[in-house]
């Protein structure tokens, strides 16, 4: 940690507004990307992340300063994004979910591939809501099946499911993807002199 | 929730049988974790009014829900006691001797009730005198002469019922039933009656 951060850190704890500033427009962006990618909108991750910043001014002195900070922060941020999706998970019907699968060859070619930021929401936002958050949560996030299921309230079993048939249809998307990209590549290297 | 780590290269476990990390996958990864978005610019000016904004400290909170629990539990506990004191001490009824209505009817003497409940009796006192009055009319004079005799005689033909009359009943047989020619003397008791929950 380097020590503009802690003091920064340090003024933050003795509840200093400019410190207070400071941090939260270093680390916003971040927040915000985080609370984004576990909703669909801008609204419900602008409340996600207002709480997630409460939350860390009010429990700063917890922080360890050996950990990460930009770590404990997103960890903060997604069990908050979590609450608000239990929450409306009670409101939102059954996603229906239809299976492809990718061939081999297809995922030999999303090898290959380079996807922009805006293909990788592309596909994240194309799975069910259910695996979307599982397979966030595991490759992204890096929580564990246990942890998972304590979080969403669900069985072991049922996440790791969820992990794999999220993977299943999250692989077929990216390979699709990567042959769409393909024809484009080769005729824009074809009009090269 | 310690088991997260969101350094570049690390890569999130698999369970055995899982199929193995794709480069897609692990690219979709990196740049997730990378990712920023720039949030709404009335963001700040909120979480500095949520901060500003004083929220019961949740210990409060718990000593209030705990403090209101303990007193419902002692008045739930001691409620019961409570209701049997009571009952036991003022509202038993006491019956302190038996009256024929009859006799009273028949000889039109009114006599003053007796209140215990200490509740009701300056509801009744305030009660205006031409309901008793009124009381006092219908109740007696109406009642014709000689039926409290009469009604008192009945109640006494079946209070001074031998017991002999009632013999073979056990076996099916069915007598008449007779009237005792020399009643049984009547002893009249005080009795009390407790009532206990």
């Amino acid at each position: 940690m380097d020590d503009e951060l802690k003091d920064l850190l340090e003024r933050c704890k003795a509840e200093e507004r400019s410190a207070q500033t400071a941090l939260y427009r270093r680390f916003s962006s971040k927040v915000f990307a985080t609370a984004l990618r576990y909703t669909d909108s801008r609204d419900e991750a602008a409340d996600i992340a207002q709480e997630s910043w409460v939350k860390v001014f009010r429990h700063l002195t917890k922080f360890k300063e050996f950990n990460s900070f930009e770590g404990w922060v997103r960890r903060i941020t997604v069990n908050t994004a979590i609450t608000h999706y239990r929450r409306n998970l009670k409101h939102r019907y059954h996603d229906d979910v239809t299976e492809t699968l990718a061939t081999p060859l297809d995922l030999e070619a999303s090898k290959k591939a380079d996807f922009t930021m805006s293909e990788i929401h592309t596909a994240m936002s194309a799975l069910p809501k259910g695996y979307r958050t599982v397979v966030q949560l595991y490759l992204v996030d890096g929580y564990s099946h246990k942890e998972i299921a304590e979080m969403l309230g669900v069985d072991i079993n049922t996440s790791k499911s969820q992990l794999s048939r999220g993977r299943k249809q999250l692989q077929s998307f990216l390979a699709a993807m990567s042959q769409r990209a393909k024809p484009a590549d080769e005729a824009g290297r074809a009009l090269d002199p | 929730m310690t088991t997260n780590d969101f350094s570049p290269g690390h890569v999130p476990h698999l369970e055995p049988g899982d199929a193995p990390w794709t480069d897609a996958e692990l690219q979709l990864r990196e740049k997730l974790l990378a990712d920023e978005s720039v949030p709404p610019a009335s963001l700040e000016a909120d979480i500095w009014s949520a901060m500003d904004r004083p929220s019961a400290p949740v210990s409060s909170g718990r000593f209030v829900a705990l403090a209101v629990a303990s007193g419902l539990a002692a008045l739930a506990w001691f409620w019961p006691a409570d209701v049997s004191e009571t009952v036991d001490a003022k509202q038993a009824p006491t019956i302190q001797e038996a009256t024929h209505v009859g006799d009273k009817m028949a000889s039109g003497v009114q006599e003053e009730a007796t209140i215990d409940d200490e509740a009701l009796a300056p509801l009744l006192e305030a009660a205006p005198e031409e309901v008793a009055s009124d009381v006092a009319r219908s109740a007696p004079s109406e009642m014709p002469d000689g039926n409290g005799a009469q009604h008192d005689e009945g109640m006494t033909s079946i209070q001074g019922l031998g017991v002999s009359e009632l013999k073979g009943g056990n076996e099916g047989e069915r007598f008449p039933l007779k009237q005792d020619s020399t009643p049984v003397q009547q002893e009249r008791r005080e009795a009390t009656l407790e009532v206990k929950q």
